[in-house]
């Protein structure tokens, strides 16, 4: 009984496009911050320069995510994508800068 | 696939549009006003009217800065920091200013002095008001909030902006195709080619102005990078790209500094004809007193100011900072060099101001046609949902709402008597609660009548404004335009050409009203 | 005047996009557009366009590159007004703007 309302609930387009607006919003706002982070630590450039360089792109990063949450029909490719590169990058972060 | 994108850059377009219009509205109209903050700042300043350009600005700045430090020193021995702000070509008065010293941490309050760099005397009577600074702060600090909860906000809007105008350079595939047309008198037709003509004309200021707007908060939305590499975060990497920045705290030990006239020669003697914007004295007769001296930036495109730090106890150079910027540097600085336009002469701030107000016709039309595309779809014995009441409602009130609070807060600036406590507060809050009063009337009723009158509202207030100004002050448009006070004619006359466009606009307006009428009419009469 | 020439070089380029659009030829010269003509004004119209880029650019650097912008702006108004109530009056560009244009560089060399 609750299964079938439950799965319903999931297809409505309600829950579908909040949950696109939070995978743009939320998840685009975190994958940009992970990416910038880690840019700032790979360009050859002094600390201040490369800071500089990655908070300018950010925006153009968190812009073209934002994009492209919204043109890929598949929600679950979308957080699998966004989580999964995420995650690699903020894995290689740490292995940078010796979090681990 | 194509066809998906399409449609889903389409449905995107039309509801983060829709989402965040008004506010954006009210952003890109506070912020087109303030590419002419002095401008409306010496407006708001009548005592200031008739203070005269110098004719060898640069060349009088030496004697200038020794004045008014000397000015300062007599002043306020006791200030936390003073601050001279030097004329320029848009602002021909002198700052001298002093932050008082404040108790256990909160930082004292500023004392704002102006002197006439001509008699070098300072000038009575300043009234205490915003002017233009008002719009600018309103711009990305709203009012009556939080900084950063509104800086937040601003942030969320614009980057819905830049969402909205990516996607609808991509829906619109014909956006260059049909980039010259618009068709008047069509109903929704014309305000599609209105949004479209509007966006595309200033396309590239659009992009430009979001983006920018953006990386100007950019180390409040992404500290991350500098988190990563500096165990400080912000704070620490700002140390690090600006040494001018760092702030030594007052040791309260009191010494001499050197003669002001002295100070002032020896930095002259290490770089003379430097165009000085501002020269700022931190601690005053404390034996960690420094002064920094500021250069104008001019035409260039660089924001951050070459600043060149010296005791004032020794007179040693201690550090300078901006003279030369690396690459990134020069990205960073000159986006945010681009959107605050402080580099333009009058030329491209006009240009500036005019890519602005499409901005906002592109918000406007863009909300406009939204309401009347749901309109046009209903039939014509449906009742409007409360979707469609509240965008029209919200609509109205914010797009006749603002010009018309707009007027308010000059006309305020004018009546209020000089004496009135809290004078500059009670102009503000005069804005606000007549544009509350347009959207209350906004909320009972936004048909085409409502508009029409908030458009005869607007004429009348518009062409007023100048009469009134010159009722309460000395000059007036023809005193201004025989002095060559462009910049007091240039306000009367931009009233005058708005109040004009208001005018157009009720025209129109009247003959749709009419139209409607002899349309329900002749409704009625079939029905029957 | 230097900038003014490179914001005529400008005006004359997006005109020539405009004309070459039928729907706006039709407006103006009353036909269809020419084929031929056609393929000429749009080189026309691209070299207009990238030489009023490198003046004024070359002219004041970043602050032409600014100024270009707001040039492309006022383009687009001026036609747009123009095409949409006195289409016939763009006619009168075509003697216009080249004068226009040569007096400038005139002016400029002078």
């Amino acid at each position: 009984m609750v299964i079938p309302q439950f799965s319903a609930w999931f297809q409505s387009a309600a829950f579908l496009v909040c949950s696109r607006f939070l995978a743009a919003i939320l998840g685009g706002y975190i994958f940009s911050a992970i990416s910038v982070s880690l840019l700032a630590v790979l360009v050859p450039l002094s600390k201040t320069d490369s800071v500089l360089l990655a908070v300018s792109l950010s925006v153009l990063v968190y812009t073209c995510v934002f994009i492209w949450v919204f043109s890929v029909r598949s929600l679950v490719k979308i957080y699998g994508w966004l989580i999964a590169l995420s995650a690699s990058q903020i894995f290689l972060l740490a292995v940078i800068k010796g979090w681990l | 696939m194509k066809e998906n994108f399409f449609r889903s850059m389409t449905w995107l377009h039309t509801w983060t549009g829709l989402l965040v219009c008004w506010l954006l509205f009210l952003i890109f109209f506070a912020g087109t006003l303030s590419f002419f903050r002095h401008e409306i700042t010496l407006w708001a300043q009548p005592a200031a009217h008739d203070v005269q350009p110098q004719l060898n600005r640069v060349a009088a700045q030496r004697q200038q800065i020794s004045t008014a430090l000397e000015h300062l020193a007599m002043k306020a021995p006791e200030a936390e920091t003073w601050w001279v702000g030097l004329p320029n070509e848009r602002n021909h008065t002198m700052a001298v200013s002093y932050r008082e010293k404040g108790d256990d941490g909160v930082r004292g309050k500023w004392q704002d002095n102006y002197m006439d760099p001509n008699s070098q005397s300072i000038l009575a009577e300043y009234r205490d008001t915003k002017g233009g600074h008002f719009f600018y702060r309103l711009h990305f600090d709203l009012h009556y909030m939080d900084r950063t909860v509104a800086r937040w906000i601003v942030s969320f809007a614009s980057l819905f902006m830049l969402i909205g105008l990516i996607s609808g350079v991509v829906i619109h595939k014909r956006i260059f195709k049909d980039m010259f047309q618009f068709r008047s008198a069509k109903g929704v037709r014309t305000w599609l080619d209105a949004h479209n003509l509007s966006s595309v004309l200033a396309l590239p200021f659009h992009i430009m102005i979001t983006y920018t707007g953006l990386v100007t908060l950019i180390f409040m939305l992404f500290p991350y990078p500098a988190m990563t590499q500096y165990e400080g975060g912000n704070r620490a990497f700002f140390a690090d790209l600006n040494s001018a920045r760092q702030h030594a705290d007052a040791t309260g030990k009191q010494v001499e500094m050197l003669p002001m006239k002295q100070l002032v020669d020896q930095f002259y003697t290490n770089w003379p004809n430097v165009d000085i914007k501002r020269v700022i004295l931190d601690h005053p007769f404390d034996e960690t007193a420094i002064v920094k001296f500021y250069a104008n930036t001019g035409t260039q495109v660089q924001d951050e100011m070459p600043v060149w730090v010296y005791s004032a106890v020794t007179g040693e150079l201690k550090t300078s900072a901006n003279t030369d910027l690396s690459p990134s540097e020069t990205l960073y600085d000159g986006m945010i060099a681009l959107h605050t336009g402080r580099l333009a002469l009058p030329g491209l701030r006009w240009l500036y101001f005019i890519c602005g107000i499409a901005g906002c016709v592109m918000i406007a039309s863009g909300a406009v046609m939204w309401a009347k595309r749901i309109r046009a779809r209903m039939k014509s014995n449906e009742q409007p949902g409360f979707g469609l009441k509240l965008v029209e409602a919200l609509n109205l009130a914010t797009l006749m709402g603002l010009p018309v609070a707009t007027t308010a807060f000059f006309y305020a600036n004018r009546l209020l008597p000089n004496d009135l406590s809290n004078r500059a507060d009670m102009e503000v809050h005069l804005f606000f609660v007549t544009w509350l009063c347009v959207t209350v009337f906004a909320i009972y009723r936004a048909g085409t009548k409502q508009w029409k009158q908030l458009a005869q509202l607007n004429v009348i207030l518009w062409l007023l404004l100048p009469i009134c100004n010159a009722l309460t002050t000395q000059g007036n448009l023809i005193s201004y335009l025989l002095e060559q006070q462009w910049i007091l004619a240039g306000f009367d006359l931009l009233c005058i050409l708005t109040a004009f466009g208001f005018f157009i606009q009720m025209n129109k307006l009247a003959t749709q009203e009419k139209a409607n009428v002899v349309g329900t009419f002749k409704l009625k009469e079939r029905n029957t | 005047m230097t900038q003014l020439l490179a914001f005529l070089l400008c005006f004359t380029s997006f005109s020539c996009f405009a004309l070459i659009k039928n729907s706006h030829c039709k407006a103006v010269f009353a036909k269809r557009v020419d084929a031929v003509l056609g393929r000429r004004m749009l080189m026309i119209a691209w070299c207009a366009l990238i030489a009023s880029v490198i003046i004024s650019l070359w002219d004041l650097a970043g602050y032409g590159g600014v100024l270009f912008c707001g040039y492309m702006a006022i383009s687009i108004i001026l036609l747009a007004l123009l095409l949409s109530y006195h289409p016939t009056k763009l006619r009168s560009l075509i003697y216009v703007l080249p004068t226009l244009i040569s007096t400038t560089c005139i002016g400029l060399l002078l």
